[in-house]
C-alpha cells in the first residue's frame, strides 16, 4: 500500500514493448537498474509499468535492441494535476485545506484525564479551566509545568501528575494516594439533610485530623451520659455512668510521667484514640403545613424547538406560552467535540404541560400519615449510622393550619470529638 | 570432451570446498534459489536473464543452466538484477543442463 502510494505521488507510466526479442529489452532494464514491474505478456509483445525517472533512461536500451516502446497510459499525481492545471478553484480548495487542517491543528483539541479514581473528570477539568487551561486554547501557550504545580498544589490526595501533549490532545495523567480513607473534591459539601443530628456521626479517631506534636484530647461534643469506654490511646478523664457537658474532657492526650515520689516530672504526648458512647437526647421538630397547591393537568401539551448559539435563543413557531399555569420541561442537547469539549451552539425542545391550581387541605389522616413517615425515614437514617435509639417521645401536635411532629429522641450515640491537648510541656505541675 | 571433463571436476571441487568451508552454494557456486509459495508464488534470484517469457511458459538462464517454468496465466510481477516474481498458477519446473 505504501508503496502504492509512493509511486502514485511520484508518477508512472504503463508502455508495451514491441519488436523483435522484447526480453532482451527486460534484461537490458535489468541490467541498468531500472526497476520495471507487472509484466504480462499481450500477443507477441510486453505490457509493463516503468517510472517516469526509468522511462527517461530508456533510449540507449530501444537503441541497441531494437525495441519499440509505446506509452498505453499515465498515472500518477504528477499527470493528474497536468491534466486539471487549468481548474484554478480546485488548487485554491487544496491549499485552503491544508492551510485549514495546520491551523486547525494549533489548538487543544482534547482535555484527556487518565489515571483517577476519585476525582471526576469533570472536576479535574473544571479545576484547569479556573486556570486557564480549556479546551479550544493554543497549543503554544498550554504550560505543561505549570498544569502540574497547579494540580500538586490544590489537590493533597493526588500525588503524582504528568501533562502532556500529543497531536492535539492534552493528556493529564494522575495517582492518587490510594491509602487515604476518605477524600472529598475540593468545594464539594455533604449536604446538611432536614432534621439531621449535629455530631452524631463525628469521629472519635482524630488522628488524621489534627497534626502536632502536641497531641490530642477527645472532648465531648454535645452533653451526654457516658455508657461505654473502650480507650485505645490516652488516659481516660471521665467514668461510665457519668454526666458530661460539651466541651469536657473525655480522653487526655497528655500522659503524665511521674517519678518515685509520685509527682509529675513532664508529659507524653500522644494523639488519643477511643471508642466513647453515651446517652444523649436530640430534639426533633417537624412542620407539616395543612394547605397545599394541588395541580390539575389538562390533557393538552404543546413542544417548542429551539436553537441557543451563544445566549440568544432562536425559537421555531412562537416562543411565549398560551398558558396561564403550566409546568416547563426543557431537554437541550449542547454541541460538543469529543467528550468534554462543549461548543457554544445547543438545541432542544421545551414541552408546556398547562395546569388549573387549587388549594386543597390535607385531613387528619393525611397528616399523620406524612409527619410519621419523615420522622420514620429520620429514625432509620440514625440507626443506619450506628445510632441506637432507646426512647421516643415524639407526638404530633394539629393546628387549624398546620401540624407539628415534636418531641426529644433519647440515643445512645458515639460521642467525642479531637482537639489539641491544652497542658503544655511548659506547665510545671511539680507543685500539685 | 576433455574441456567438459575438467569444468565439470572444477565444479566437483569448489562443491566439496564450499561444503568444507560451510559458505552457502549460491555464493560460491551461483546457483539460482528458487522460492515457491504453495503453487501460486515464485521467487527466482540469481539469475542471468530471462530468454523468453510468454503467458505459459518462462525460459530463464542462470549460472548453471537454463530453468523451464510451465503454468498457466504466469506474470511477473517485477524483475530487477536480483530477483523477480512470478505470479500464475506454476504446474512445472524443469532444470536444462
Amino acid at each position: 500500500m505504501l508503496l502504492f502510494i509512493f509511486r502514485y505521488i511520484k508518477g508512472y507510466l504503463k508502455i508495451r514493448v514491441m519488436g523483435y526479442s522484447p526480453e532482451r529489452f527486460l534484461n537490458a532494464c535489468s541490467h541498468r537498474k531500472i526497476y520495471i514491474w507487472g509484466i504480462t505478456p499481450v500477443e507477441g509483445s510486453y505490457d509493463m509499468y516503468i517510472s517516469v525517472s526509468g522511462f527517461r533512461k530508456l533510449r540507449p536500451i530501444i537503441k541497441k535492441t531494437g525495441a519499440r516502446v509505446v506509452i498505453r497510459e499515465r498515472i500518477g499525481l504528477p499527470f493528474y494535476l497536468f491534466r486539471y492545471r487549468k481548474r484554478k478553484v480546485f488548487f485554491a480548495g487544496a491549499v485552503l485545506g491544508t492551510a485549514f487542517v495546520y491551523v486547525l491543528s494549533l489548538f487543544v483539541w482534547n482535555i484527556d484525564v487518565r489515571g483517577n479514581r476519585k476525582y471526576t473528570d469533570e472536576a479535574i477539568i473544571a479545576f484547569l479551566e479556573e486556570q486557564g487551561v480549556e479546551h479550544g486554547m493554543k497549543l503554544s501557550s498550554v504550560d505543561c509545568d505549570r498544569i502540574v504545580k497547579d494540580i500538586r498544589k490544590s489537590y493533597d490526595e493526588i500525588i503524582w501528575v504528568s501533562a502532556s501533549i500529543e497531536g492535539c490532545r492534552l493528556i493529564v495523567q494522575i495517582k492518587e494516594n490510594e491509602d487515604s480513607e476518605d477524600i472529598r473534591n475540593p468545594g464539594e459539601e455533604t449536604q446538611p439533610t432536614a432534621g439531621d443530628t449535629e455530631g452524631l456521626d463525628s469521629q472519635n479517631d482524630t488522628g488524621n485530623e489534627v497534626q502536632s506534636n502536641q497531641g490530642t484530647d477527645i472532648v465531648a461534643d454535645q452533653d451526654g451520659l457516658i455508657q461505654k469506654m473502650i480507650v485505645r490511646k490516652g488516659i481516660p478523664c471521665v467514668a461510665e455512668g457519668q454526666q458530661v457537658k460539651k466541651g469536657d474532657v473525655l480522653v487526655s492526650g497528655a500522659v503524665p510521667v511521674v517519678d518515685d515520689a509520685g509527682e509529675t516530672t513532664g508529659y507524653q504526648f500522644q494523639h488519643s484514640d477511643a471508642d466513647i458512647r453515651a446517652e444523649v437526647t436530640v430534639e426533633y421538630q417537624d412542620i407539616c403545613e395543612r394547605s397545599f397547591e394541588s395541580k390539575e393537568y389538562i390533557h393538552q401539551t404543546k413542544e417548542q424547538l429551539y436553537l441557543k448559539l451563544g445566549k440568544r435563543i432562536f425559537w421555531l413557531g412562537s416562543s411565549g406560552s398560551p398558558f396561564p399555569e403550566c409546568e416547563e420541561l426543557t431537554t437541550e442537547h449542547r454541541l460538543r467535540i469529543g467528550e468534554y469539549f462543549y461548543l457554544p451552539v445547543s438545541w432542544g425542545s421545551r414541552v408546556t404541560k398547562p395546569y388549573l391550581s387549587s388549594q386543597v387541605n390535607y385531613d387528619e389522616e393525611q397528616l399523620q400519615t406524612i409527619l410519621s413517615g419523615k420522622y420514620r425515614r429520620f429514625a432509620d437514617n440514625l440507626v443506619k449510622k450506628g445510632v441506637e435509639i432507646i426512647e421516643n417521645d415524639v407526638k404530633i401536635y394539629t393546628e387549624p393550619d398546620q401540624a407539628k411532629a415534636k418531641g426529644t429522641l433519647t440515643v445512645i450515640t458515639d460521642i467525642g470529638t479531637g482537639r489539641p491537648t491544652s497542658i503544655t510541656e511548659d506547665i510545671d505541675d511539680g507543685d500539685d | 570432451m576433455r574441456e567438459k571433463n575438467s569444468t565439470s571436476g572444477e565444479k566437483r571441487f569448489l562443491g566439496q570446498m564450499s561444503d568444507m568451508s560451510g559458505m552457502p552454494k549460491d555464493v560460491t557456486l551461483g546457483a539460482p534459489i528458487l522460492t515457491v509459495t504453495g503453487q501460486m508464488e515464485l521467487l527466482v534470484e540469481n539469475y542471468r536473464g530471462i530468454l523468453e517469457y510468454t503467458e505459459c511458459l518462462i525460459r530463464i538462464q542462470t549460472k548453471i543452466g537454463q530453468i523451464r517454468i510451465l503454468g498457466t496465466r504466469l506474470t511477473i510481477e517485477y524483475y530487477t538484477s536480483d530477483e523477480m516474481k512470478i505470479m500464475g498458477k506454476v504446474t512445472d519446473i524443469k532444470y536444462v543442463n
